[in-house]
Order: C-alpha cells, then structure tokens, then sequence
C-alpha cells in the first residue's frame, strides 16, 4: 500500500468485518467529507441537487467493496485528496448524466466550446502585436496579405515549441487563466517562473518572426 | 475524443504533484494541449483543491421555526427509553436496550448512511449522513441513554458534524435520530445508537 494513504483509507481497505468497515467508513467520512460536499456543491443546482449528488458519491465509493477506493492502492499517484477530487468529480458528473442524460444540441463539449473561441495561434499574435506589425493600412490587400502571412510563420512557431510551451500558451491565452493559476495547474509552486517563461516564450516567437523577415514585432 | 482516452485521475494527481516520470509527463502535456476537456478538468480540480478546507455550507432555505414550540411541547418524547423497575414485566424489561420509536414507528424511513447504529464512534468530531427524502429540513437529535436530548439541529443538508462544544463522554451509548420536516415530520430514520471509543 502506497505510503500517501491516508490512515482512515488504510483502515477501511484492510477492515476484516463488516463491524470495523461501518467503524473505518465512519472515520474516512469525517475525514473527507467537506470535500464531498465541496465537489458537490461545485458542480451547481440547488440543496436537493448538491444533497443528491453527494449520495450518489458516497453510494458509488462504498460499492464492489470501495473497489474505487483500491484504485488508489494500486496506481495511485500525487496527493490523495487531489486524486479524490478527480474521482469524486467524475461521480458527479455521472450522476448528472444518469438523472439528465448527456446533454446534447445547445450545450457544446468543452472541447467543442474551445473550438468556437478564437485560436492560439490568433491570440498570440494580438500578444505579438502582429497586425499593427503589418502595417497601418488596415484596409489594404497588402496589409491584409502580410498579416497572413505573418500568423502563418506564427503558426510554424507555434507547432514547433515544445509540447509543454505550447501548453502553458493554451492555458494563459486561450483558457484565459491568471498566471498564479497556470503555475498551479502545471505543477509549479510560485508564479513568478511562470511569468519569467510566458515572456521568454513571446521573447523566442517574435525572433521565430524576425527570421522570416519580421524586425518589428515588440508592440 | 473518446472518453477512455482521457487522462486518468491518477494522471491528473501526479501531474499536479510533479509524481510522474518524465515520459508520463510528456505524455500527460501532450493530451492536455490537444484536449480542451481535460484542460478544464485540471483547472477545475486546482480550483476545489485549492478552495479553503472549511467551505461554508449553502445558505439554507428559510428556516421554518413553527416546529420548535412542537417540539418543546412534545418534549421529544417520540423517544422515550423505559426504565427498568422491580414490577416491570418482562416485555418491558426487554425494552431497555433500546429507546422506543413511539408514533413515528410506521412512518417513511430515512436511510442511514454513517455512523451505522451500534457503531464505536470517536468522542468528537462524528458525521451523521442520511439518505435525503422530500423535505424541508432534517432534525438531528443526540440523546444521552436516559433519552435527554443533548443537542439538535435543524438543517437542510443530509449530513450534519457534532460541533466540538458537545461533548460526549468515552464509553458512554448514546441515541441519535432524524426526521425530516415538511409541514410535520413526514420520514424518520428510527432510532439509532452510537457508542463513545474509551480513550
């Protein structure tokens, strides 16, 4: 068993009756159940709803022997209470899909709302100041063919960072997230490294630029 | 994408506590850049991990204060615990062990979910969870094995912590019911008992 257990989870996983199971529930209920309820609440709707919802996790995390629960023991990884967060969210929303069904028609996939908002590529590039680059002449074809131009060679800079720069682009620009909050979502304690790469990042995209003839790309 | 191409929660987790390989860390990124769900997912569980411990509860419905007088005038004496006496007979003898449920015997039950009656519990700190039923509002109850309530709560949640200002001795068997209130107490869940671990 993985030693980032907490203890009322190691409890309840080896309880050898149903007596020290009730006992051992007990415990990893006053443990964590402010964070059952703050999933619960978290996901939206009114006090039945959010009361439901919470049921609903505690009756999925007791089923098949707190076989959801093993699945800590066996491949789990980080902090417990981050990892019951992930699994407890997922409940709810199955809990939502199961009284509602998959919400369909008017209400998009994230994946397919990102796609609906503008693209990185585009969102760096007002980073980057590129169409005031191109030229003041808003109007003409020549502005307009330099423009494209421009976000086609960012385009390329783009495709051509790492994986995990182009990432932390995603979440600044097109996730719209505050940095502290990037630094978190990444892992990273303090901000500040953080803001230091977001601009070395800018720093290395606007010479990606310059190389196909940009020397003015600092707003 | 299809849903078991997601990241795993464990990905997630180990992602956040920088416990993965780097490979899985690689591999980690490279989903998170190309799915905008997981990206929400991850922001949302920093969000809920990062919220303060104590969350304060939802503000609760208007809280119907009609039932206190009931109660009073009741002496909630829907539980009653029947002392033994040299006379009594042996039926009720046998009720000692356990408190009388009176006229809400045949109402709807409200299913309990932790601490299960009969369960060793620590002397602070229990959480009561119950099954929610259409109510209002739920009534705790915690009485000592005379049957004098100790404390009671009126609340709208299915769950319900003992402040630390009750204080319940070690060893010591104490009842705890709820009702759930609509106009009336509509459900109840009975009965209950709990024992305090010696220390």
């Amino acid at each position: 068993m993985t030693s980032r257990s907490p203890t009322s989870l190691e409890n309840l996983l080896v309880a050898s009756n149903q007596h020290l199971r009730e006992l051992a529930w007990a415990e990893f209920l006053r443990d964590h159940s402010d964070l059952f309820l703050r999933v619960a609440r978290s996901m939206g709707g009114d006090n039945d709803a959010v009361m439901d919802r919470y049921a609903f996790v505690l009756d999925a995390l007791r089923g098949d022997d707190f076989q959801r629960l093993r699945v800590w023991v066996s491949g789990g990884r980080g902090e417990f209470a981050v990892w019951l967060v992930v699994v407890v969210r997922r409940l709810c929303l199955d809990q939502r899909r199961q009284r509602y069904g998959r919400q369909q028609g008017a209400t998009a996939s994230s994946n397919e709302q990102h796609a609906q908002r503008r693209q990185l590529v585009d969102l760096v590039g007002d980073e980057l100041a590129l169409a005031r680059v191109a030229g003041n002449d808003a109007e003409s074809p020549e502005h307009l063919l330099r423009v494209a131009e421009l976000r086609t060679a960012l385009l390329h800079a783009l495709d051509a960072l790492p994986t995990s720069d182009r990432l932390l682009l995603r979440l600044r620009f097109e996730d719209e997230l505050s940095v502290p909050t990037v630094a978190r979502a990444i892992g990273v304690e303090s901000p500040f490294p953080v803001y230091r790469r977001l601009e070395n990042l800018l720093r290395v995209l606007r010479q990606a630029l310059e190389r196909v003839g940009v020397h003015d790309s600092s707003p | 994408m299809p849903e078991h191409a997601h990241l795993s929660p464990a990905e997630i987790a180990g992602y956040l506590a920088q416990d993965l390989t780097p490979g899985a860390r690689s591999h980690v990124e490279a989903h998170l850049d190309a799915c905008a769900e997981c990206r929400d997912e991850l922001v949302e569980v920093v969000h809920l991990t990062d919220a303060p411990a104590e969350v304060a509860r939802p503000a609760s419905r208007r809280r119907r204060q009609w039932w206190i007088p009931v109660a009073i005038a009741a002496g909630l004496t829907a539980v009653m615990v029947a002392r033994p006496r040299p006379s009594s007979t042996p039926a009720a003898t046998q009720s000692v062990e356990r408190p009388a449920v009176g006229p809400t015997e045949s109402m709807p039950r409200i299913g309990i979910i932790a601490p299960a009656s009969g369960l060793e519990v620590h002397a602070s700190g229990v959480v009561f969870t119950w099954h929610g039923r259409s109510a209002d509002t739920y009534r705790i109850t915690v009485l000592t094995e005379d049957g004098a309530p100790i404390w009671t709560r009126e609340t709208s949640d299915t769950t319900e912590t003992l402040p630390s200002k009750v204080v319940l001795e070690a060893g010591r068997r104490y009842f705890w019911r709820v009702d759930a209130v609509a106009d009336g107490v509509v459900a109840t869940s009975g009965v209950n008992t709990l024992v305090v671990k010696q220390k």
